[in-house]
């Protein structure tokens, strides 16, 4: 099973010259794809005051799989599965999953590239169920919700896939829905890094910021009704 | 994490301070107000705010991650042990000892669904900090959120007879939760819990100081805990509460203001008839004024929840799954009496409405449509020299009908209008308090005192021409709303007044042109001289108060353009029928004097508009008049918010206009063009108008309330 997993990922994972994904060619065994830095870099915490806890990743290909100790996924989740179970990738604005073990999309197997659609169930191994939410229509972000009680980071309640934007906000077309907001406030890609932009002025780490600015991570953004930290990932 | 605390200190010492609301200032204002939120170090805006942040270790060996929520009672908020462990983190601000000493007792209860109390620690600042078990999962609020006709049976069930299991835990040591609110209840994946027990010493008095959470809370308190009564029958009160809006969606009393809910909470009885018959028994007598005749115990509730509910394979599991509530019994409307049956109005409204039907489902595109309603319209007017005396005819054949009804039929009055005037009057409660509206100003070196300054009348001058069109628009908005809240009287005087104004404006206007026509020296006293300044001063002044009759429906509303323009026409056709019935009263005939070009082709009109001689008949009339009322957009020349009072292009647009459809439909050529004229200046004159200031008071004073304030949405979020 595992040789025959390892022997037919990369045929699909790495299509030519995708960026971000680094020496791909080089990716035949698992330990070349867990070193791979677009898999486990790039992810922060985002702790919004009120709301929850949440994992955004900004990597255009993502691995899902076991949290062990020392483990590099991208999204490790705390369940019976196998430390490299399934691969999600954005093109474009659309999201694929690639299963390199038993999964399931709304019910069916998914054998090879699957396309997920917003509300989408995912089923992994025996117990691990997620739903792949894309509630705004004209963003390339994603985000997944634990319908079991597996959870992935301590204290994390969902999983943003953060493309070119992220959305906070009180409607539920947010990437994050903030029920007590009456702002919308939007981290988006900025150079390499973060930015945020909001209606009412806002402070990052005590500094005043009108409309928009950086996001350093670690910060803190503190808004007239709302708050939330940035934290980084070791 | 020096700063955050300090700022925490300043904040506690500051908790009457005036509170800063962003929406009335605009950007204008918004750098004034940050400066003052980080000299004065507080921001009581309507959210939250949290004394800590990621991070944070404020007691040792606990690491907090993000704020939870702010209660009554304090910030609680998400951490973690040094080892991993999660735990929630609440933070005592009132630190009394009373209140330790409750929590205390309640340390070590042991019920899987309580929400457990692990510790109590004392920080270094002195701070009181309870570590909890930290709950994951929603808590019963958002659940009946779901809900909002009722929670299924099933699901009520699981969550009723688990709290009751750990109400019942608490009633058994002893210990009365006091607070018992769907807030304070969560799913723990899977499992009930109740947390926030053992706090609420005080909770009468901390929740009518005004705090946001009083109006959440009072839902759920008995009557006798005015009382000073706080015996465990209030948690079997809350609990009815709790379970009468499991099922239905809604607290069985509620109202508008804190004091409205405690008096129903007195007085009222509740409106059983929302919920499923088998649970009315149950809820009423928990709901008991009385004490003494509710359930005696907690146990007992649920047990009648479950007899109610039935076995499992009772007929409630086969419904489905939320049963749809009865309709709601409405106390206070009177009944109307019924009126006997008008078999006339009714064969004409059910003419209509079959109409109406096949109008909205017909499988017509648009284009067809306005074909249809076009040709309809061509018809009627072409055709308007009977159609007119027939509808009139009808008409009084009408009215003659419906008095000789009321007058054999004892008793029967036309039906009563609905008491809409009271509703529009009481409208928007203006508040004019002068705190929320105005920006707080910290002078420097003086961050404890706020400075209150007036709203500011006219925006800085480095706003960028979009935002200050901004702010002028959302200004606007305001005033709209100060002028739905008028009441009639307000309106009507102030049109009666517009309207003599504008029928002088008009006499004066339609004197000075007609001996301008008249070039030559008239007799004043023949027909020949009166009758046309009669007929444009006439007609020209029912068309300013048409218009300014409109304004008054449409003043306080947002632009719609083609439904205006299309009420303006057929106020235009009617005008055009009075327009001509004047020239046949008055002897009239417009052809009379036409300055108008002679060689136009005129092989398009058709027929009926004009007599052999020229003389124009009435669909001329209302051809005329309809597309002039059509074609300008008269309600702006009386727009209250119009940008200048009077504006001479609309005098010299509308004269255009009326030229061209002078010329296009042959209309004898200075009376139609007149006629336009004098409007536009009368209306605009005659009309009212409130100045930029002025509108900056209103807006000042019409503070919006924050759930209704406009959300800031970025333009380009995506």
């Amino acid at each position: 099973m595992l040789g025959d997993r390892v022997s037919r990922f990369p045929r699909w994972f790495w299509p030519a010259g995708r960026s971000g994904v680094g020496s791909s060619r080089d990716a035949a065994t698992g330990s070349a794809i867990m070193s791979q830095p677009g898999l486990t870099a790039n992810r922060f915490l985002l702790w919004v005051d009120g709301v929850g806890g949440y994992l955004v990743c900004r990597d255009d290909v993502l691995m899902v799989g076991q949290a062990v100790p020392g483990s590099r996924v991208a999204i490790p989740l705390l369940g019976d599965l196998s430390r490299q179970h399934a691969i999600l990738e954005r093109l474009g604005g659309r999201y694929v999953i690639r299963p390199l073990e038993p999964t399931w999309v709304d019910g069916r197997a998914a054998e090879g590239p699957t396309l997920l659609q917003d509300g989408s169930r995912i089923d992994m191994g025996r117990s691990v169920s997620l739903r792949f939410r894309q509630p705004h229509a004209l963003s390339n972000s994603a985000r997944l919700e634990f319908l079991s009680r597996h959870k992935t980071l301590l204290g994390v309640d969902g999983v943003v896939l953060m493309g070119e934007s992220c959305l906070l906000g009180g409607s539920s077309h947010n990437h994050i829905v903030c029920r007590d907001w009456r702002s919308d406030v939007v981290l988006f890609r900025k150079n390499r890094g973060l930015g945020c932009r909001a209606a009412a002025p806002f402070e990052v780490n005590g500094i005043e910021c009108v409309e928009a600015c950086q996001l350093p991570i670690p910060s803190r953004v503190v808004g007239r009704d709302f708050s939330f930290s940035l934290e980084a990932l070791s | 994490m020096n700063g955050q605390r300090d700022e925490r200190e300043k904040a506690a010492g500051q908790g009457s301070e005036p509170s800063v609301t962003l929406e009335e200032e605009g950007a204008a204002s918004m750098r004034t107000i940050a400066e003052t939120r980080k000299g004065a170090g507080v921001s009581k805006g309507p959210g939250m705010r949290y004394s800590f942040a990621n991070g944070d270790q404020p007691l040792a060996g606990y690491t907090i991650k993000r704020g939870v929520g702010i209660g009554g009672f304090g910030e609680v908020y998400y951490a973690v042990s040094d080892a991993g462990k999660e735990v929630a983190l609440k933070r005592v601000q009132r630190n009394i000892d009373i209140e330790l000493r409750g929590v205390r007792h309640c340390l070590n209860l042991k019920s899987p669904h309580l929400v457990a109390i692990y510790d109590i620690r004392k920080d270094n600042q002195g701070d009181v900090w309870i570590v909890m078990e930290f709950v994951q999962g929603e808590s019963l609020k958002d659940a009946i959120e779901r809900y909002p006709q009722g929670m299924p049976r099933e699901e009520l069930v699981r969550w009723f007879t688990a709290i009751v299991e750990g109400v019942a835990h608490l009633h058994d040591c002893g210990i009365v939760h006091r607070d018992l609110k769907p807030a304070n209840i969560f799913d723990d994946l899977g499992t009930v819990k109740v947390g926030d027990y053992g706090l609420s010493k005080f909770i009468s008095c901390s929740r009518r100081d005004g705090h946001t959470e009083s109006v959440g809370t009072i839902h759920y308190m008995a009557p006798e805990i005015g009382k000073g009564e706080y015996g465990k029958e209030i948690d079997i009160y809350a609990l009815g509460v709790i379970l009468y809006e499991m099922a239905t969606g809604d607290v069985p009393f509620n109202g508008e203001s804190v004091q409205e809910i405690l008096f129903k909470h007195l007085t009222a009885e509740p409106d059983l008839s929302r919920l499923p018959p088998d649970l009315r028994p149950l809820v009423a007598r928990a709901l008991h004024k009385d004490p003494r005749q509710r359930f005696t115990d907690v146990r007992s509730m649920a047990a009648a929840l479950q007899e109610a509910s039935g076995t499992p394979d009772a007929a409630w599991k086969k419904a489905p799954p939320s049963p749809p509530p009865e309709k709601p019994y409405v106390e206070a409307t009177p009944v109307a009496q019924p009126v006997p049956s008008d078999p006339m109005a009714e064969a004409v409204a059910g003419m209509w409405q079959r109409f109406r039907t096949w109008w909205y489902t017909s499988k017509m595109g648009k284009p067809m449509r306005v074909a249809i309603v076009a040709g309809a319209i061509a018809l009627a007017i072409l055709n308007a020299e009977w159609l007119v005396p027939t509808v009139l005819i009808l008409c009084t054949i009408r009215v003659m009908y419906v008095i000789a009804r009321s007058l054999s039929l004892p008793g029967f009055a036309p039906t009563p209008a609905p008491p809409t005037a009271p509703a529009t009057a009481v409208g928007r409660p203006v508040r004019s308090a002068p705190a929320p509206a105005a920006p707080v100003v910290a002078t420097p070196g003086n961050s404890g005192q706020p400075v209150v300054a007036r709203p500011h009348p006219t925006p800085p001058q480095r706003l960028s021409p979009q935002k200050r069109r901004l702010l002028a628009r959302q200004r606007d908005e305001a005033v709209r709303r100060f002028l739905a809240s008028q009441p009639w009287g307000a309106k009507a005087s102030s049109f009666l007044t517009s309207a003599l104004l504008a029928a002088g404006i008009c006499a004066g206007l339609s004197l000075l042109a007609v001996s301008f026509v008249h070039a030559e020296p008239a007799d004043y006293a023949s027909a020949a001289w009166w009758a046309p300044m009669v007929w444009t001063t006439w007609v020209s002044t029912l068309g300013c108060w048409a218009i300014l009759f409109l304004e008054k429906r449409w003043e306080h509303e947002v632009e719609h353009d083609s439904p205006r323009r299309f009420v303006q026409f057929f106020a235009g056709l009617l005008l055009g029928i009075a327009a001509f019935g004047l020239s046949h009263w008055l002897l009239f005939d417009l052809s009379a004097v036409d300055l108008g070009i002679e060689d136009f082709p005129t092989l398009w009109i058709p027929a009926t508009m004009y007599d052999v001689d020229g003389t124009p008949l009435l669909a001329a009339f209302l051809v005329y008049f309809g597309s002039l009322l059509l074609v300008i957009r008269w309600w702006r020349l009386v727009d209250p918010l119009r940008r200048r009072v009077f504006k001479c292009g609309y005098v010299v647009w509308s004269g255009l206009a009326a030229w061209l459809l002078a010329e296009l439909w042959r209309f004898p050529e200075p009376w139609g063009i007149l006629v336009a004229v004098n409007m536009a200046i009368a209306l605009q004159v005659a009309s009212g108008w409130y100045s930029p200031r002025r509108r900056e008071v209103i807006a000042a004073n019409e503070v919006v309330p924050a759930d209704e304030a406009p959300q800031h949405v970025p333009a380009n979020a995506v």
